[in-house]
């Protein structure tokens, strides 16, 4: 049994700790990125300006630049092209025609600064309804 | 093989219904005496029928039957043997069967041993396994994309993802989902107990070895996880905050609040109700795990809705748990009241129930973030996770460095500071030194800096560190007195005697090593990037005091793969460390290219022969806790140049060898005489708990 004085003292340790925590996980969600597509991110770049964005679409070919350690590569996704640029280090599958997530702040309505740069691991994430759009690459 | 695979299926289902209709009436017949051997027998012969199944598989893979859709999927004829058979958890359906594969068996085991004796415990929880094993057999069988017996389609074989062509990849899913199915158990007993109305400590000690058991192979499969992040995927990190890394994570995060609410509640009759929701809990974040990194759930909300028939089932069967153990707690809760009276902040008691706390709230945070919040169309960036994880962490780091030294209920302030004054003292020596190591020059900005983190996170490392060692050492000290041994005798007593005690305290010495290794790390990494021509033999780059001369570009073509190699010799202060050829490698089949990464330092062991240092006096020239961490990737605009990434990466090996300390102290705790708890040992060590330190 607990009695009542030492619930109290155990409740306003957890509360105060609990406090905290949310305001860790408010503060992370707030300035948390948009999951958006190319389209969206077109469609309304005002609200999104400034603003951490992350997109998805696949890596257009001829298009990859690298300047010094900066790397700058248009990215496709359902007809909607957007610029990426990126200078940290590139994962290790990165390449024309892969699939990438970009996650960085958008500079303008067709260009994002990324910061993170995830490239997709098929057998990993793919799911049947994937496969079946992405099978035609396989030979 | 299709036929044999599902048919097996089909039966084991028809067998589970047979065992769940059989028990139910066992346990409602208050006289006990329904037969009860027929439906153990027919426990263990699901497991046969589940093991006919997956067998059946494995034979298709070994004849690479591409009439059976998956096989063609996930395997190629020019893969190795190895790869063939770890094809068959590399997509979903393959990963149910082995799932359903594990949990019967584990099921089987159980129902094998109480054989001659059964109780109402071990039959409650034998009907609640068999129903979740019921939950996977639908999926498997009803539902199409789960299933690994469809007839293929008549296209050639894809073959196995490139990236996945890893021993650490190999070994990685399966380590996970012996993790995961084991968690089962737990969940299961706990129902037992609420169902049985049993509020005594039998359901814990029947099970507490199950969970050190799952505990360790996820441990394990996370480990290995990371290892391969950081030799196969060339970004430098081990950890991204990935969702499918963080899907095992939380799990991973409860079931550290499930052991030790365990201790608490087997040693002091407490938090029990809280601990059958942790158990609870755990079992349904591994399922959640399962389907988040085997159905596409996080990564492709949309492409998950397609299939209403697995989303249905799952999600039927979560709200089920969930509604059942909700209502079988709350209707036992004055049955399941705690023992002890909470006293004082300075004990056991509240430090036990801190980590609880720390760990089950870290654990809602990161499902929230990666598993809600996309639901929402927000997504959190590593940056968002450290800066909980960060704070956490040294929380956690207090919380570790108190427990052991605190009394269950009170605890004696001198004793404590005298256990104090060693680390301590140790700690703010080696203060200076480890600021000047990583931070040269820079003043400290805030307080919320990461890097003032950092340091304070490693100083709360080293302190845990010689902490622990301090334990043990006062502990065979106390013990070599009072019964007159030598030192080394009573150590190994401890060792031999106090298993699950001493097993924790050296998991919690891993957790320092690694602690201060990620922190090393992750922060205090240097990097370089810069390109060069292939024709420019003798070019040198250097970052920090290492030094690469390029020598020599060549390419082969390997079969199924084309390598492209670039030689550079490696020198540490002018000295000649040996030569290096990180290489680009071209999967034909797939299409795809990889860069493979050349490692100089200890975490090259787990790297192929081919990306190590070869040739000098490699052993005695680099730092053993240093990673120079090399790779090529060619350049776009120019086939004439190559780029290359070097990185130094610091302490890197220090995250390897506390995760093997860890899984060590790990294996020590679990270690005594298989599942079953030997209650005469728990008993001993009970009865000295509060003498020596280390078996407290």
């Amino acid at each position: 049994m607990v009695d009542k004085k030492s619930k109290q003292r155990l409740l306003i340790v957890t509360v105060i700790l609990l406090i905290g925590l949310v305001f860790f996980a408010f503060k992370s969600t707030s300035s948390a990125a948009y999951m958006r597509t190319i389209k969206e991110v077109q469609d309304e770049p005002a609200k999104y300006m400034g603003s951490t964005v992350r997109v998805t679409g696949k890596v257009i070919k001829d298009t990859i630049e690298k300047r010094g350690t900066t790397y700058r590569f248009k990215i496709a996704d359902k007809g909607s092209e957007m610029t990426i640029e990126y200078s940290k280090s590139m994962p290790s599958t990165f390449g024309a025609d892969i699939q990438v997530i970009a996650l960085g702040k958008l500079a303008s309505k067709d260009e994002l600064k990324a910061n993170e740069i995830v490239t997709k691991c098929p057998s990993k994430y793919q799911s049947k309804v994937e496969k079946a759009k992405t099978g035609g690459n396989r030979n | 093989m299709i036929y044999v695979g599902s048919f097996s299926l089909m039966a084991a289902a028809l067998v589970a219904i047979y065992i769940c209709v059989s028990l139910y009436s066992w346990l409602n017949d208050k006289r006990r005496n329904h037969p009860y051997d027929k439906i153990y027998a027919a426990i263990i012969g699901v497991f046969g029928l589940v093991s006919l199944a997956t067998l059946a598989l494995v034979l298709a893979f070994i004849k690479q039957d591409y009439s059976i859709d998956y096989v063609a999927k996930y395997s190629s004829p020019e893969m190795a043997m190895y790869l063939k058979l770890a094809a068959i958890w590399a997509g979903q359906a393959g990963s149910m069967l082995f799932w359903l594969f594990l949990l019967s068996g584990f099921t089987a085991l159980i129902a094998y041993r109480r054989m001659k004796e059964p109780d109402t415990l071990t039959n409650y929880a034998l009907l609640i396994l068999t129903v979740v094993e019921l939950f996977f057999l639908a999926i498997l069988i009803l539902v199409r994309s789960s299933n690994p017996f469809i007839p293929g389609t008549g296209g050639g074989p894809s073959g196995l993802n490139p990236l996945l062509q890893h021993w650490a990849m190999v070994l990685h899913p399966p380590t996970l989902f012996i993790g995961y199915a084991g968690f089962t158990i737990p969940f299961a007993y706990a129902l037992a107990a609420l169902l049985a109305k049993d509020s005594t400590s039998e359901w814990v000690n029947r099970t507490h070895k199950w969970t050190l058991f799952s505990w360790l192979f996820l441990s394990l499969g996370i480990i290995l996880g990371a290892l391969w992040a950081y030799v196969v995927l060339g970004w430098g990190g081990y950890w991204g905050w990935d969702p499918v890394e963080n899907a095992s994570l939380v799990p991973w995060l409860t079931g550290i609040a499930l052991m030790h609410s365990f201790t608490a509640y087997r040693r002091r009759g407490n938090l029990k109700i809280w601990t059958a929701a942790l158990a609870v809990t755990t079992f349904i974040l591994c399922i959640v795990a399962t389907f988040i990194t085997r159905s596409g759930l996080i990564q492709s909300v949309h492409a998950y809705e397609r299939d209403p028939l697995l989303t249905t089932l799952f999600a039927g069967f979560m709200l089920a748990t969930i509604g059942i153990s909700y209502h079988l707690m709350t209707t036992n809760r004055e049955r399941f009241a705690q023992q002890d009276n909470f006293e004082s902040f300075i004990s056991k008691q509240f430090t036990y129930y801190l980590n609880n706390i720390v760990m089950v709230a870290f654990a809602a945070i990161v499902l929230f973030a990666t598993a809600i919040l996309p639901f929402f169309g927000r997504t959190w960036s590593a940056d968002n996770y450290n800066m909980i994880a960060r704070p956490l962490g040294i929380l956690y780091l207090l919380l570790l460095i108190a427990c052991p030294l605190f009394g269950w209920i009170k605890t004696e302030k001198e004793q404590l500071y005298r256990r104090l004054m060693v680390p301590g003292v140790v700690t703010l020596a080696a203060a200076i030194p480890i600021w000047f190591a990583w931070n040269p020059g820079k003043p400290p900005i805030t307080i919320m800096d990461a890097k003032i983190i950092g340091f304070i996170g490693m100083l709360l490392a080293l302190f845990l560190g010689v902490s622990v060692i301090e334990l043990f050492v006062v502990g065979a000290q106390v013990k070599a007195k009072n019964r007159g041994i030598g030192f080394f005798s009573a150590l190994f007593s401890i060792f031999r005697n106090n298993r699950s005690t001493a097993g924790g305290y050296i998991t919690h010495l891993g957790i320092a090593i690694a602690m201060f290794g990620v922190v090393g790390s992750t922060m205090y990494i240097s990097e370089t990037q810069s390109n060069f021509s292939l024709s420019q033999s003798g070019w040198v780059t250097s970052l920090a005091n290492y030094q690469l001369k390029y020598k020599k570009f060549d390419k082969a073509d390997e079969g199924a793969i084309v390598s492209e190699r670039a030689y550079f010799d490696v020198y540490k202060d002018g000295r000649r460390l040996g030569e290096i050829a990180p290489k680009i490698a071209f999967f034909k089949l797939q299409q795809q290219s990889t860069r493979q990464v050349a490692v100089v330092g200890a975490s090259a062991v787990f790297n192929p022969s081919d990306l190590k240092l070869r040739g000098g006096n490699a052993l005695t020239a680099y730092n053993p806790v240093e990673d120079l961490f090399v790779s090529i990737n060619s350049d776009q605009n120019n086939p004439n140049n190559v780029s290359i990434e070097i990185k130094v990466n610091p302490l890197i090996s220090l995250v390897w060898l506390g995760s093997i300390i860890l899984t060590l102290g790990t294996i020590l705790a679990y270690w005594p005489k298989g599942m079953a708890v030997p209650v005469a040992e728990e008993k001993k060590a009970k009865a000295k708990a509060g003498r020596v330190p280390v078996e407290a």
